[in-house]
Parts: C-alpha cells; structure tokens; sequence
C-alpha cells in the first residue's frame, strides 16, 4: 500500500482524483449559487438608488420584490453627458457600468482641465439618471450617480436634485468609500449627509455647493466634518463635478418637464 | 525632623509588616528628598559621575523655560484670539458636560484683581500676568492628571514587582503636557499616560528598558484615538467657540501663501511673524511653539553633556537638508503642491520639530549608543519628520511619527555599528 | 468520550491557537472592528477547519508524502471557496464588508497546522472535533477583540447603539484607534497577558 502511495503513478492518481473532485465540488456550487449572488448584488445597488429616490428609508429593509416594484416607478435614463440628450431609456439602461465604461477606451473621455477636483483621469461618455416621484409628497427627485477620490479611496454615491428647480439638494449618499475610520468615514453618516439637504447646488450656471469649515453657513455652504478636511474636500470636488458633466442634461430635462405642465 | 519622620515610619514598611507593598512608594518619597542610602555592591560599572536621579533633574530645569512659555503663550492665544473677535471678556458657557471651570476662574480673577494695583489683570494679551495665570489654569490641571495617574501606575506595577520607583517618571510626566493642545479632556490625558506607562513602558520591564519614549507613546495613543481633540484647527485656543488655524496647518493646503496670510492678518511682516514664531507667540501645543525656549534648554543639556549633540545636530541637518530639496523641487517646477514650496528656516520654527529634537530624541534610553549610530539615528529622524509633514496629506506634523520610528529603528542602527567596527578591528588583527 | 471532550475544550484555553500558537492574527486583525464580521467569520473559519481536517484525515492514508501539503492546500481550498460563494449568496452584506478576508481564510495558518498537526495522523472524527475545538478556540479571540473593538470604537454592539457618540448627538467620544488594525495588536497582547497570569504554564522560558 505504502509503496503503491509514494510511486509515481500513485502521486499523479492522487493529485489527479483530489483536483477532479475537489473542482467538482467548487465549480457546482459556484454554479448553484451563483444567480441567487447576483440577485444580491443587483438588489444592493438598486436600493441604493431607491434610497435616493427617496423611496426607501435607509436602513429599511425591503425585499428583491418589493425593490423592482419601486424600481419600476422610476425613470431610468442614459444620458449623453457631453450633448446632455438622452439616448437609452428603461430597464436596459440600467445595464450601463460608469465605472467599466471609464476604463474602456472609446467609452471613455479624458478629464483634465475641469476646474472641480474628482480625482479620477477618465469618465464614461455616458451616465445614467433617475427620476423620481414620491407618491406621498408628490416631490420629484432627479438622481444622478457621483464618483470621485477622497483623501484614499474612491468613494461611490448619490446626488438628488429637487426637479422643481433642478438646483436644490434634497439627498446625497455614499455606498462606497474607504475613507479613514471615524473621520473622513464619517460621510456615510446620515447625520452629516443631511446637512445638504435644501442647500442650492447651482450658483447661476456655476456648481457652486462646497465644504467648508466653521459656523455661518449660507445656502451654498455644507458644514464640514472636524478632522477630515481632505476627505471634504474630495466630497466638494466629486459633486461638483458631476454636477457640472450633468448640467446640460439637467437644463434639457428641465425643458421637458417644463413643457409636460 | 522631616528627616527623623521619614526615619520613624521606615520600619512600617519592612518586610512582613502591614505596609510592606508599599515599601516602592515610601523608597520614592525617602531618595526623593535625601540621597539614597544605598550603595552599589559587588562590581559596578561607572561611566561618568552622573546618576539616573541627577540626568532626570537637569533635564527638568531644561524644560522650564518651555514650562513657563507654555502658561505665558496659552494664556496670550487665547487672549489674542478674544481680541482679534473683539470680545472683551471671556465667554463663559457650556453645559455641566463641557463647563469651561477655566473661563469661570478667571473671570472671577480678573474681577477680583482690579484693586491689586501693579497686578490687576485683563483679559488682554498685552497683560502677561493674567497670560500667565490663565494658562496655568489650563497647563497645571493637565500636568496635574498626568503626573498622578502616570504615577499610580509605576506605584502598582514597582509594588507588583517589589522593586523601586524611580525618577524616569518626573520627566515623562512633564513632556507629555507640554505636546497636547490646551483644550485637551482631563480624562482622555488620563487614559493616554496609562497606556504611555503601562504599553509603553511598563511592560517591557520599566525605565531603561523601554524601546519607545514613553511620553511619545502616550502622545500617538490620543492621535490615533481622539484625533478630533489633538489635529484640526479648533481646539489650539483656549476659548470656547474660537478657533484659530496652526501657521504649519495652513502650510499643508496653502505653503508659504498660508503663512503669509496669517502675518498680514497680525499686520506683520514674513519676517516679523518668523520671528514670532521663533519666540513661540503662535498657536500649537501648549510647550512646542517657543523654539527660543527649547534651544536655551539645548544649551543647558549639552553643557551637562545629558543631551546629545550629535543627535540634535544630525536631525537638524536632517530635516532642513530635506526641506530645502523639497524647496528646490518646488522651485523647479517638479512639484506642484504649495506644501512643498515652504522654506526650510520656517520649517524649524513650526510645530514641534525643534522641542521634538531637543527633548525627545535624545532621550538616552530611547535613542542610538554609538557615536556614528547617533548621527544616523538623527538624521533618519529629521529625514522622516519632512517627509510626514509634507508628503503625507493627513498628517500637518511628523515629528512625533519620526522619533518613534526612529526609537524603533535605533536597536538596529546601534547593531549595524557595532558589527562593522567588530568586522573592522577582526580584519587589523589578522 | 473523554478524549474527544478533551480534543475540543483544549484548544480553546489550554491550547488557544491564537493566544499561545500565535496563529491566524492576520484575520484577528483585520475583520474585528465589528461584532458581526467577526462572528460570521468565526463560523467560516470553524466550518472550514472542521471539515478540511475531516477530509484530509479521511484520505490521509492514501496521500504521497510528496505532494501531502498541496493536497491539504487543495482540500482547504476548496472548502473556503465554497464557504465564501455561500456567504456571498445568503449574507451578502456581510461578504461584502468581509471582502477578500473569507478568501484568505486558505492563508490562515490555523487550518494548514491543524491538517499537518493533527489530521494527518489521526481518524476522522477526531480530526473533525480537533478542527471545531481550535474553529472555537480562534471564535472566542475574535469575538472578544470585536465585542470591545466595536464597543469603544463605534458605541455599538451588534450594530445597536450601547453608547450614543458625539457625532449622533450623544456623549460617548469614540476611540478611533479601535477602527484601526494596532488595537487589535494591544488587545491581543493584553489577552495573552490576562492568560498566562491565570495560567503560567503557557509562559515561555
């Protein structure tokens, strides 16, 4: 027995029989899992976007039904950011990836000379919005995705406009970041998130909303977090910017929505 | 008589008698005022005439001058601070949680004071006695905290382990108070000098075996556990509701442009404000701001020859060697960032790179033995300081991340000396 | 019966494999800011450990010594990559915040020296309960580290709030070096201290 064991042909048997059953076992519950994992991960990030909808309270947990339920009242869009033009509409929009979108080329446009800090050398040549009604306030949002670098990480989230006047804040939120524990990681925090709630994003035609530190606060101005200044500013620059890529999308919608009344 | 006391209770602490654990605390207080009784026994190595009890006092009257500075300028902050927002008494507010006792003491005082002739007091900075007092009122608690609760711990722990006391204590529990902001919580000072006791020191066996400087352990623990209360810019002055932003805080976004503003804000010239800051009338840690007062304590360490000059010379060279090549890339164009275009001269006057120098890195346990050591252990330091100041975006100031780094490192640069030396004397003899 | 009792409890005080083998501190330190990571961790850890050391006994009479670590590797791999498509499928919150720690569990010293140590050289149902025994044994740090990691360093346990922090309004300032990786050190350290007081058999001469 011994010897049959450590013999070659022994060794590749064995090595042979161990991969064999051993990637059968992994391979079929990656398999087996696998949709149930991509439900999951589908579910995360549209709550995320209901959330700024302002259709689902944070924290509050609601299932992969009642997530497309909700889904389904909101207008999703893919927007020519450069043109400001729609050009994707409904469900298959939302398969649009920003972030892979960025890395392609072709798919990508350059960002340099932007006087709005985001930290990031590309963007896709598209971006995705939602519109949104709240059947109890009867208050539309429009939802646009924001992404940029804080102090180390790039931190993913949401910017919802009043479409009233496309340019009072009425939610921002981030899903991603890795910002220092504590500090910079605090612009998670629903209580610090809120302080953006009815400040004016547009100054005239200039995105203007900002950080900033100390007391007396106009309606441009958001309190910042003691201590992580950087990290505030990264926040600045990421709004900002996004806020400026959507503004001709933003004006068209306005338009529209204008001429619906 | 005191003498005849200390010599009448003695016997309370012997051996087997109902005070015995604490023998350790009654040794303290006894060599503490007298000379020791005992003699070392049985062969001893003698160095140098120094003892550990003299090394720490000199080191003590080396600090004074910091000491002092610190009350004067924690007081002259906060009363330039109420002058620049054109108040003239010091608010009084908070709720039981946050009641500002200080402010409510020093109102008393100054309205008390009024009759006192030569010595009434205002609320003004051009007023140096109530400077001094008003930062009394906020060092003196914060040395106060320090020492009893660091000294408690090395009772325990001396009491555990039935040996001595000794005075490496007095100067931790000095340094300690004069690098934190004077807004600093009681309790959190509580908490960071028994972790800079018991982690930093206590656990490896005590004074002289320690690998790091004690009062710097204590220092990064509040960093890295309140960093609200110990970086930013609201906590450096000492009135509630006013902040004021460090020169070296406003290094970090704006370079020398931040500098600048805050001497045309004092309507001074960028001379006139290095000068200031060379004294020391800027905000920061309560001790760190006087570089005047830190180097008339270098000149006493190194007269003494407690103090290394190696050390301190290295780190300078050091840290302003690299300030000036970050200069020159900044100059050049290489780099954009305005943090790096800040001149080396200003670098030594901000922050804590000249007390950090002086009184930290030279710390005998903590720092490098051999001679060539020193000079490398210095200079690493000095390197490291500059490169957490401006390369580091999270961090305004280095110099406390530097000398640990350092203490750490110095083991291995003492190793390295050694080595070579052995190598070298081994090839002469062959 | 004895002996399996023994098998467990031994590695959970006498025998811990993070106080006294000085295993698996990696993980310790980086999935304990929170209870609830560290929990779901734990369990992982357990049920890979269990089961890879059930396995790996099982065959371990027909392993070439040759090839015996990379079959071992095989096994353990498997089981963790299974684990974590699992946990990515019913907890994905948690597999999220977990990110590439359930991956590295297959790094984890604990579960190769239990396999070299104990599973290859003894029958299966020991092996088995050797593998819950040091699973519990690395549960019980990383649920002590978490419990006051997340106490001190966010107020909370299990996501409640215990103590209101300055930021929420409350009173409770956190201790932001609870967030970060040294405390785990400290805290470790402490533990071991608390131990070999208790115990001065584990002491090293």
């Amino acid at each position: 027995m011994s010897k049959m064991k450590d013999s070659i042909f022994g060794t590749f048997l064995v090595a042979f029989v161990t991969c064999a059953v051993c990637s059968i076992f992994v391979a079929s519950a990656a398999v087996l899992l696998k949709p149930i994992q991509e439900k999951n991960a589908e579910l995360f990030k549209n709550k995320n976007i209901l959330i700024a909808c302002g259709l689902v309270q944070k924290g509050e947990s609601v299932t992969a039904e009642k997530c497309q339920e909700l889904l389904n009242q909101v207008r999703i869009v893919k927007v020519d950011l450069s043109l400001g033009t729609i050009v994707e509409e409904g469900a298959e929009a939302l398969k649009y990836d920003e972030r892979t979108a960025a890395k392609t080329p072709g798919e990508s446009v350059k960002i340099s000379g932007s006087p709005y800090k985001v930290g990031l050398p590309t963007r896709g040549r598209y971006g995705l919005a939602f519109v949104a009604t709240n059947p109890e306030t009867k208050e539309t949002r429009v939802v646009l995705p924001i992404v940029g670098k804080g102090l180390w990480s790039q931190m993913s989230g949401f910017v919802a406009l009043d479409s009233a006047d496309m340019n009072t804040v009425k939610c921002l939120l981030f899903y991603e970041q890795g910002e220092t524990a504590g500090l910079g990681g605090e612009v998670e925090n629903p209580n610090w998130t809120a302080k953006w709630v009815d400040k004016k994003a547009f100054d005239g035609n200039t995105p203007a909303i900002k950080v900033v530190k100390g007391t007396g606060m106009d309606e441009f101005q958001v309190d910042g977090i003691s201590g992580a200044t950087l990290t505030c500013n990264g926040v600045t620059g990421t709004v900002d910017y996004w806020l400026a890529q959507y503004q001709p999308f933003l004006k068209r919608l306005a338009e529209e929505m204008g001429g619906n009344k | 008589m005191l003498r005849k006391m200390m010599d009448k209770i003695a016997p309370w602490f012997d051996k087997g008698k109902p005070l015995a654990p604490f023998q350790p605390a009654y040794d303290a207080i006894d060599t503490f005022l007298y000379t020791p009784k005992h003699v070392a026994t049985g062969s001893v190595h003698v160095r140098d005439s120094l003892c550990l009890k003299r090394t720490m006092t000199t080191v003590m009257i080396a600090v004074l001058p910091c000491v002092l500075f610190a009350m004067f300028n924690t007081g002259y902050q906060a009363f330039a601070a109420m002058q620049a927002a054109g108040m003239s008494e010091i608010p009084v507010s908070g709720s039981w949680l946050t009641f500002q006792w200080q402010a409510w003491l020093m109102h008393q005082l100054i309205n008390m004071s009024g009759s006192w002739g030569l010595l009434a007091m205002t609320a003004d900075p051009s007023n140096w006695l109530a400077c001094i007092v008003y930062g009394a009122l906020y060092f003196i608690p914060v040395y106060a905290v320090t020492f009893i609760v660091g000294i408690l711990w090395e009772l325990l722990f001396a009491s555990v382990k039935s040996e001595e006391i000794n005075e490496g204590f007095f100067v931790t529990s000095l340094l300690l108070p004069l690098t934190l902001p004077a807004t600093i919580p009681l309790w959190q000072v509580a908490i960071a000098i028994t972790f800079g006791v018991v982690v930093g020191k206590e656990i490896f066996g005590g004074t002289g075996r320690n690998f790091m400087n004690p009062a710097l352990v204590a220092r990064a623990f509040l960093f890295f556990t309140f960093p609200q209360q110990i970086s930013g810019d609201t906590i450096w002055v000492a009135v509630d509701g006013l902040s004021a932003a460090t020169p070296l805080g406003m290094t970090l976004t704006e370079g020398m442009e931040g500098i600048r503003q805050l001497a045309t804000a004092q309507s001074l010239t960028e001379m006139q404000y290095w000068f200031h800051a060379f004294v020391g009338l800027i905000p920061g840690s309560m001790g760190e701001t006087s570089t005047l007062c830190c180097l008339i304590g270098a000149a006493l360490l190194i007269y003494t020859g407690i103090g290394s000059w190696r050390i301190m010379s290295s780190m300078l060279v050091g840290a302003m060697g690299t300030a000036g090549l970050f200069y020159f890339m900044y100059a050049t164009g290489m780099v954009n960032s305005p943090v790096y275009g800040v001149f080396p001269h200003w670098h030594f006057v901000l922050g804590g790179l000249a007390f950090g120098m002086i009184f930290m890195a030279t710390d005998p346990v903590t720092a490098s033995m051999t001679t060539k050591g020193q000079f490398a252990y210095g200079f690493l330091i000095g390197f490291l300081v500059l490169l957490v100041r401006v390369v580091n975006p999270a961090y305004p100031e280095g110099v406390m991340l530097a000398i640990l780094f350092g203490n750490v490192c110095a083991p291995l640069i003492d190793y390295v000396i050694v080595r070579a030396n052995i190598k070298r004397r081994e090839l002469r003899n062959v | 019966m004895s002996d399996y009792k023994e098998i467990i409890v031994k590695p959970i005080f006498r025998n811990n494999p993070i106080l006294l083998q000085i295993l698996g501190i990696c993980s310790a330190l980086a999935v304990t800011t929170k209870l609830e990571t560290a929990i779901t961790m734990s369990i992982a850890v357990t049920i890979v450990t269990a089961c890879s050391s059930a396995v790996i006994s099982l065959i371990r009479n027909f392993i070439p010594d040759s090839i015996r670590m990379i079959v071992q590797m095989v096994v353990i791999a498997s089981f963790v990559i299974v684990v974590d498509q699992i946990l990515k499928a019913y907890a994905f919150e948690i597999s999220r915040q977990l990110s590439v720690f359930v991956g590295l569990i297959i790094t984890n010293c604990i579960l190769m020296g239990r396999a070299e140590a104990f599973a290859m050289k003894n029958p299966p149902v020991a092996s088995f309960l050797d593998g819950i025994g040091n699973g519990l044994g690395y549960s019980l740090v990383l649920v002590v580290l978490a419990g006051i990691r997340e106490l001190l360093g966010s107020g909370k346990l299990l996501g409640f709030t215990l103590f209101q922090t300055v930021n929420d309004g409350g009173w409770f300032q956190p201790w932001g070096i609870m967030l970060l990786a040294p405390s785990a050190f400290f805290l470790i350290g402490f533990l071991i201290w608390i131990l070999r007081t208790f115990d001065p058999s584990q002491i090293e001469e």
